[in-house]
């Protein structure tokens, strides 16, 4: 069986996903043994893209040219392209500065900053070129990522459920800390995928793995008042949490939230 | 006079970035290190939000030491607002440190580094060769894994830091499941610092003029403390930025820094090596000093030695944890948010990581200031990349650049570069 052929470029991030990249890539020697690493700069000292590739895992957030050309060649050389983590999938947390008027945000944190190379908003890959997967996180399930490995390897295609990180502690038998004990959880209008974590140790869902696929700006709103009605958070609170994960999802909707609130 | 340029990607580091050689007409005139990763602006995104959210904010800033993030910021809260934190609390969080200490270390020593100690381009072929080295290698980064997703929940961005100590203590069952493991971490630590020590010899032993900055702690080796020890003397973490200079140059989107004199300093495992030795264990300065290693370490390239040495200090103390791990209940906190101006630093893995908020009237942070280690050694980078070449008489022009370019990028690597960070 022919290789397959794998590429990995790191974008706009904190490179997390890329840990759990490696993990995917190296925790199954018999699947290892499968693949053919040819474009890995963090890991490999091979410069430059060169081929055709079989999957090419992108990770991190796009805010310049030179990331938007990079990702459209790496479309074009790409059967299947994959975006990595809530970065790439919905923007991440850098993110929050989308919208700010990007001079003004540089001049925050440079003395200098019309040297900094960053022209305008922050995009997820999904808004710049198609992808075949996105698989969110922050950071990204490297067992998540290895599943999907193993099924693309063996011809198979990943399966995607959308269901909310509530189901998981269902599954696991976890007291709900939203209903029980009044603690602020994003856990309802999650993606499932974590395992849980954070109800786990006690605490709310922080909405790390981004907004369920199927969930509108409508429902946001209804489910930030319900909180507020609850006594549980204000409603501008729960907004401003939502969004730092997921702002890139719901990018026209989010702005305006901001806006409204004035900063 | 005719000026060449030459630029190539650094590989094998995290991020972004580029070495660029500038030729003269028969030498190589300088080495710049480019960081052209783009910003993510992370201290501007703080602003406006909550003293209690911004561990998890700045956790985001680098996916290999998140915790190192989350352990300042809480710590530049808790000690400006008088928060205490509970002793069993916080050996907790200090095992969660230390635990990302080693992962760390496990990720440059054995994927990034070793290849270049061993002549090869990447740590695939170094295991193709030396499967039993592939094996250690694998079970002790599977260790690491492990403890970092009982203590902390996951393998980065762990969910376990807030302010005033942690969220939950996990059971001790859980905890003891790292303990039978716990032993063989230590042997393999053991192994893998010796396999170090020996083949460090391959590198080169030329003496370096070197400036070093870390904190000091009198008992531990340091990883959180208030005191920074710089030329054998000692200043509060408050004094950081009366301490450097700060400079921005057109081909880099870090920033980068001296000390205020001028003096290119070196922060890292080298620096907390170098005046911290005698915090580390018996065992491991036994370990070193059979192989011939005290300090000052006086070469760059001696930045290995330190870190497989704190490899095996902190699988020691990490299994100590385990060892003695008695978890108590976690009680509720209230944070009672004061406004002012609020200092943290700790030894990341890549040294003094530096925080600095200012809190306004509303509760809400009003103006961050992050300094990054990577950012701190980005001069020594450059200075002791030509320093490198010298020393090899590697100097010589156009016709050598590939050459010249893989020592400059073996330098860059001593200091585990930590791009996205420089960047936040």
């Amino acid at each position: 069986m022919n290789k397959l052929r794998i590429g990995v470029e790191k974008l706009t991030s904190c490179s997390g996903c890329i840990n759990e990249i490696i993990y995917a890539l190296l925790a199954d020697p018999k699947l290892t043994e499968s693949l053919e690493i040819a474009y890995f700069p963090e890991l490999l000292d091979k410069k430059s893209l060169e081929g055709q590739f079989d999957i090419f895992f992108v990770e991190g957030s796009i805010v310049n040219k030179d990331q938007i050309e990079t990702v459209e060649d790496i479309r074009e050389r790409s059967r299947l392209v994959i975006a990595v983590g809530t970065c790439s999938t919905y923007g991440g947390i850098q993110s929050l500065r989308d919208k700010k008027g990007v001079e003004e945000v540089k001049k925050h944190v440079y003395p200098k900053p019309e040297l900094i190379d960053v022209e305008g908003d922050v995009y997820s890959l999904q808004e710049v070129i198609k992808t075949d997967l996105a698989i969110p996180g922050c950071p990204v399930d490297g067992n998540l990522l290895l599943r999907v490995l193993r099924k693309i390897a063996i011809g198979s295609k990943d399966i995607s459920i959308t269901e909310s990180l509530c189901a998981e502690c269902k599954r696991k038998g976890l007291e709900c800390v939203l209903v029980k004990k009044k603690i602020p959880c994003l856990g309802p209008i999650t993606a499932a995928g974590c395992g849980a974590i954070c109800p786990s140790f006690g605490r709310g869902c922080i909405g790390c793995f981004g907004l369920r696929k199927d969930i509108s700006s409508k429902e946001i709103e209804n489910f930030a008042n319900r909180l507020e009605e609850a006594g549980i958070m204000k409603k501008s609170d729960v907004l401003s949490f939502v969004m730092r994960f997921s702002y890139a999802k719901e990018k026209g909707y989010f702005e305006k939230i901001v806006e409204e609130r004035g900063r | 006079m005719s000026v060449t340029t030459y630029e190539t990607r650094l590989t094998r580091v995290e991020g972004e970035g580029l070495v660029k050689l500038i030729f003269g007409e028969r030498n190589i005139e300088r080495v710049e290190v480019h960081i052209v990763e783009a910003p993510r602006f992370v201290e501007y995104i703080m602003r406006g939000r909550k003293p209690t959210e911004i561990p998890e904010i700045a956790s985001r800033i680098c996916g290999i030491c998140s915790v190192s993030y989350q352990v300042a910021a809480a710590t530049a809260f808790e000690r400006g607002m008088n928060i205490e934190v509970p002793y069993e609390e916080e050996s907790l969080r200090n095992a969660i440190f230390i635990s990302e200490h080693i992962k760390s270390n496990i990720l440059h020593v054995l994927y990034l580094q070793l290849p270049d100690i061993l002549g090869v381009s990447s740590s695939l072929e170094v295991f193709k060769k030396n499967p039993d080295l592939h094996k250690m290698a694998m079970d002790f980064f599977m260790w690491s894994r492990k403890a970092m997703k009982i203590l902390g929940g996951r393998y980065h961005n762990i969910v376990n830091i807030r302010i005033g100590g942690v969220y939950k203590m996990p059971e001790r069952s859980d905890v003891m499941s790292l303990s039978v493991e716990a032993e063989k971490a230590i042997t393999n630590a053991r192994k893998l610092a010796e396999f170090v020590f020996e083949n460090v010899e391959k590198l080169p032993k030329y003496k370096q003029d070197m400036k070093t900055m870390a904190l000091c702690d009198s008992i531990n080796y340091p990883i959180v403390s208030r005191e920074i020890c710089f030329d054998g003397r000692k200043f509060d973490v408050s004094g950081f930025e009366e301490e450097i200079k700060e400079e921005q140059v057109p081909y880099s989107n870090s920033l980068r820094y001296k000390t205020k004199l001028g003096e290119i300093y070196v922060v890292g495992p080298i620096s907390r090596f170098s005046t911290s030795f005698f915090n580390l264990s018996e065992e491991v300065r036994r370990a070193l000093r059979s192989f011939g290693y005290a300090p000052p370490l006086r070469n760059i390239h001696c930045s290995v030695v330190a870190r497989a040495a704190e490899l095996y200090e902190f699988s020691l103390r990490l299994a100590d944890f385990i060892d003695s791990y008695r978890p108590v209940q976690v009680e509720a906190k209230e944070v009672q948010i004061a406004p002012g101006i609020y200092w943290g630093a700790v030894e990341a893995p890549r040294g003094i990581l530096y925080h600095r908020y200012k809190v306004n009237e509303k509760g809400v942070v009003e103006e961050a200031n992050i300094i990054p280690p990577t950012s701190q050694n980005l001069i020594a980078m450059e200075d002791f990349s030509m320093q490198h070449l010298s020393n090899l008489g590697l100097l010589g022009g156009e016709n050598m650049k590939d050459e010249i370019a893989r020592e400059v990028e073996k330098v860059i690597r001593q200091f585990d570069p930590c791009i996205s960070c420089s960047v936040h």
